[in-house]
C-alpha cells in the first residue's frame, strides 16, 4: 500500500522558524543569520561592527558553537547580551535551537539579533531560523570558488560580506571570476568589501544593517 | 554533511506517517530532492540507513528521485536548465536568472506492507 503525502522534509525546522519570524516581528526586531566557513571572519566582524551600532541601537546575539564558549566569551566583552547556543557536534543551527536562544534574550528592549550560524557553508543553508536575512561572510584566503562551489549558500544570501581584502595583493584571489560567478548565482545581494584588521568597510556594513533594523522597525 | 540532518528530520516523518497507518511495516521511502540542494544521495542512504536500524524503519528502502534545475532568465525570459552551479543563460548570455526548480526537498510517499 502506498501512501501518498507530499510534504516539505524541512517542514518541522521551517515551522519553527515561522514562530521565530512572528516573534521578531512582534518585537520590531531584526534578527540577521551570519553564516561562513570557519576562520572567514564572523566573529571578528561582530566585534567590529556592534561598537558603531550600538551608539543608536541595542544589540543582542546568538553565537552558535559545536563546543566551546569563546566567541560567546568574546562577545560579551562588548558588554551586550549573548546567548551561547552549543548543538554539541550538530553542524549548523536550527530554528527550534534558537527559539530557545530568543526566549533567553530580553527581545522587548532590543533592535537588532546577530545569529552566528556555526562555521560551515553548506549545511546552514538548508536551515531557516526565522532571520531576516542570511549574510555570508567569506575571506580572500578561501579563494575565490567558493560561490560556483556552494551555490545554495551564495543565492540565498541577502548580503555577502567579503572579509581580509587587505590580504588580497598575497593571494590568488581572483575578483573578476569572483564576481562574475557571485552575480550568476545572486543578481542582487550587495558585496561590501571588508577589512576586520584596517576598518575598510565596516562603515558601509554597518549601513546595511541599520537599512535592516529600519525595514524590521517599519513592517513589525 | 547536512544530509544528516535531512534524514533525521525525514525518519520523523515517516514514522509519523506510519503510526497513522496502523504502524504496518515500511516497505519504501520516496524523496524527491532538487539538484540545486547539493544533497549527495549516497549519504542520504548511508544515514537513513545508519539512523533506522534497530527501529520500526530498519530495511526499508530510500527511493530518491532527483529533480533537476531549471531557471529563467531575467532579462530575456527564456528558460532553460541549470547547468553546473551557475545561472547563466544559453541564450542571451546575462547572468541572474529566477530558478524555477531545482530546489525541492520532499517527502513523497511511503509504502506500507498490505
Amino acid at each position: 500500500m502506498e501512501i501518498r503525502v507530499l510534504q516539505n522534509i524541512l517542514e518541522a525546522n521551517d515551522q519553527a522558524a515561522e514562530e521565530n519570524r512572528r516573534r521578531l516581528a512582534e518585537t520590531k526586531v531584526a534578527a540577521l543569520n551570519l553564516i561562513s566557513a570557519p576562520g572567514a571572519g564572523k566573529t571578528s566582524l561582530l566585534e567590529k561592527v556592534i561598537p558603531l551600532l550600538r551608539a543608536r541601537y541595542q544589540v543582542g546575539v546568538l553565537e552558535g558553537d559545536i563546543a566551546t564558549t569563546r566567541d560567546a566569551e568574546r562577545i560579551g566583552a562588548l558588554g551586550v547580551p549573548v546567548i551561547q547556543l552549543l548543538t554539541n557536534g550538530g553542524c549548523h543551527l536550527e530554528a527550534a535551537l534558537v527559539a530557545r536562544g530568543l526566549a533567553e534574550l530580553p527581545l522587548e528592549g532590543l533592535d537588532l539579533v546577530f545569529i552566528e550560524n556555526v562555521g560551515n557553508i553548506a549545511c546552514p543553508a538548508e536551515f531557516d531560523l526565522g532571520e531576516a536575512a542570511k549574510v555570508g561572510v567569506l575571506s580572500v584566503t578561501e579563494g575565490h570558488d567558493k560561490p560556483a562551489k556552494y551555490p545554495l549558500l551564495f543565492h540565498e544570501l541577502k548580503a555577502l560580506v567579503l572579509n581580509k581584502v587587505d590580504l588580497l595583493e598575497h593571494t590568488d584571489f581572483d575578483m573578476d571570476v569572483f564576481l562574475s560567478d557571485f552575480r550568476a548565482i545572486n543578481a542582487t545581494a550587495p558585496l561590501i568589501q571588508v577589512s576586520c584588521r584596517t576598518g575598510q568597510g565596516l562603515e558601509e556594513f554597518a549601513g546595511w544593517v541599520e537599512l535592516t533594523i529600519q525595514q524590521a522597525q517599519a513592517d513589525g | 554533511m547536512h544530509e544528516l540532518g535531512i534524514a533525521q528530520a525525514l525518519v520523523e516523518q515517516v514514522e509519523a506517517v506510519r503510526v497513522a497507518h496502523g504502524g504496518r511495516p515500511v516497505l519504501a521511502v520516496g524523496v524527491r530532492i532538487g539538484s540545486w540542494r547539493l544533497v549527495v544521495k549516497e549519504s542520504l542512504e548511508f544515514y537513513y540507513e545508519a539512523i533506522t536500524r534497530g527501529t520500526a524503519l530498519e530495511g526499508s528502502r530510500l527511493e530518491v528521485e532527483t529533480v533537476e534545475a531549471t531557471a529563467r532568465c531575467r532579462r530575456c525570459g527564456g528558460e532553460f536548465r541549470v547547468e553546473g552551479s551557475l545561472l547563466v543563460c544559453p541564450d542571451c548570455g546575462s547572468l541572474g536568472a529566477d530558478l524555477l526548480s531545482g530546489q525541492e526537498l520532499d517527502l513523497v510517499s511511503v509504502e506500507l506492507e498490505d
